[in-house]
């Protein structure tokens, strides 16, 4: 197990900029990565993800997400996201007993941690998220997740969130690509 | 491994995040307003009814692949599929799921999944392609592009390039051509999968 790193970033909603290099985190925080990600390298930069687009492109990529998710929601009902949202408050899973805020608290500590920053973030409600301690693998038994629902959620979902942030194609496929299209990620979350 | 656990754990978390908040202010009819702000979805109809989705001109045409919108029923996609290889269409909480169906001019649709409007007919329809090759996707997107340009209008916004050369650069690499219309919408994607190509489509009425 590696050392747990808790570095706090404090990221106010009001970040604006997503790339700009207002965004990119002090040198020290650049050493504290852990996540599957710390080591790849974007293309424009040659440092990770997080060390490239800082705390406030992660907010706002996070954001976008939901944005999209949204859209996707209301617009085309679950059948591409899963059907996941028949079980919310239930608990069944138990990510579903979250709040709002607290699952996209969640979320954004994930990213940050997976793309190089610390393993926990306090986020713009000021609230403290752990990204590497999340093991959400029984979340998604009896979700039924299929691939073609994988695929179009990565596809439609999470890379504009990325594009229209800003983040080049490059970069998209240099280093944050690789951990969403591994196999073995994959595998796990389709079919359950 | 420990971070693949953390991966799984992580996109987990975001498809069920993603869709778990918000389905209480739209799918259970909650009193309260989105959190995040996105509140002036219509009271009725989906959100691509918001005229913050439509453009400002009409559609001289509203292609779907091989339906209608606003015509094409129920039975009739049951049928296109029985017809075309797709074999039984599953329901999904009221929308219509189907597979490997059968569309001239490309790739197989690897899924689709059809909305039906309160009259019972097409609404909107998504669909994912996948294949192993750039070719095919490349050149349907292209092909696509075209089509619903020549018969619905110009589109509201392009990104990347779907040159083959450019989509097999990297994963995730990606072309995407939307369009707006007062009456219609429609978005299509082409996509670097790592381990293959999607192309992604979206057809929707707009017509309330």
């Amino acid at each position: 197990m590696s050392v747990r790193l808790r570095y706090h970033v404090i990221v106010a909603a009001s970040l604006l900029g997503a790339c700009s290099s207002d965004s990119t985190p002090s040198p020290d925080a650049a050493s504290v990565g852990t996540g599957p990600a710390a080591k790849l390298k974007c293309t424009s930069s040659g440092k990770n993800a997080f060390d490239t687009f800082g705390a406030a492109a992660f907010v706002k990529v996070n954001e976008s997400i939901f944005t999209n998710v949204n859209t996707e929601v209301t617009a085309h009902g679950s059948t591409n996201v899963g059907d996941s949202f028949t079980k919310i408050g239930t608990g069944q899973p138990a990510a579903t007993t979250d709040d709002a805020a607290t699952f996209k608290g969640r979320l954004a500590a994930f990213l940050v941690y997976v793309y190089g920053g610390p393993d926990a973030i306090t986020y713009t409600d000021n609230k403290m998220y752990n990204g590497s301690e999340q093991d959400m693998t029984v979340a998604h038994t009896g979700l039924g997740i299929t691939g073609p629902q994988y695929d179009y959620f990565v596809t439609n979902i999470v890379v504009p969130a990325l594009t229209t942030n800003g983040v080049t194609m490059d970069d998209i496929s240099s280093c944050f690509a690789p951990p969403l299209l591994d196999a073995t990620f994959k595998a796990t979350i389709v079919g359950h | 491994m420990r971070w693949t656990r953390a991966l799984v754990g992580g996109l987990g978390l975001a498809t069920i995040a993603a869709v778990a908040i918000h389905v209480p202010y739209f799918v259970r009819g909650s009193q309260g307003g989105c959190p995040f702000g996105y509140t002036k979805v219509a009271a009725s109809g989906p959100v691509h009814h918001d005229p913050q989705l439509r453009g400002s001109a009409v559609a001289r045409q509203r292609p779907a692949l091989a339906f209608a919108l606003g015509a094409t029923s129920r039975a009739d996609v049951a049928a296109y599929a029985a017809a075309h290889g797709g074999g039984a269409c599953r329901d999904q909480h009221g929308e219509l799921e189907c597979a490997n169906l059968a569309i001239t001019g490309g790739p197989t649709l690897t899924t689709a999944w059809f909305a039906f409007d309160q009259h019972g007919v097409l609404d909107s329809m998504r669909t994912v392609r996948r294949d192993r090759a750039v070719a095919p996707i490349s050149t349907t997107f292209a092909n696509l592009e075209r089509e619903l340009t020549a018969s619905a209008g110009e589109p509201a916004m392009t990104s990347g390039s779907f040159d083959p050369i450019d989509l097999a650069r990297g994963p995730l690499r990606q072309a995407a051509v939307e369009y707006r219309f007062t009456n219609y919408r429609a978005v299509v994607r082409a996509t670097n999968m790592g381990d293959g190509y999607a192309l992604t489509e979206e057809y929707a009425n707009l017509v309330d």
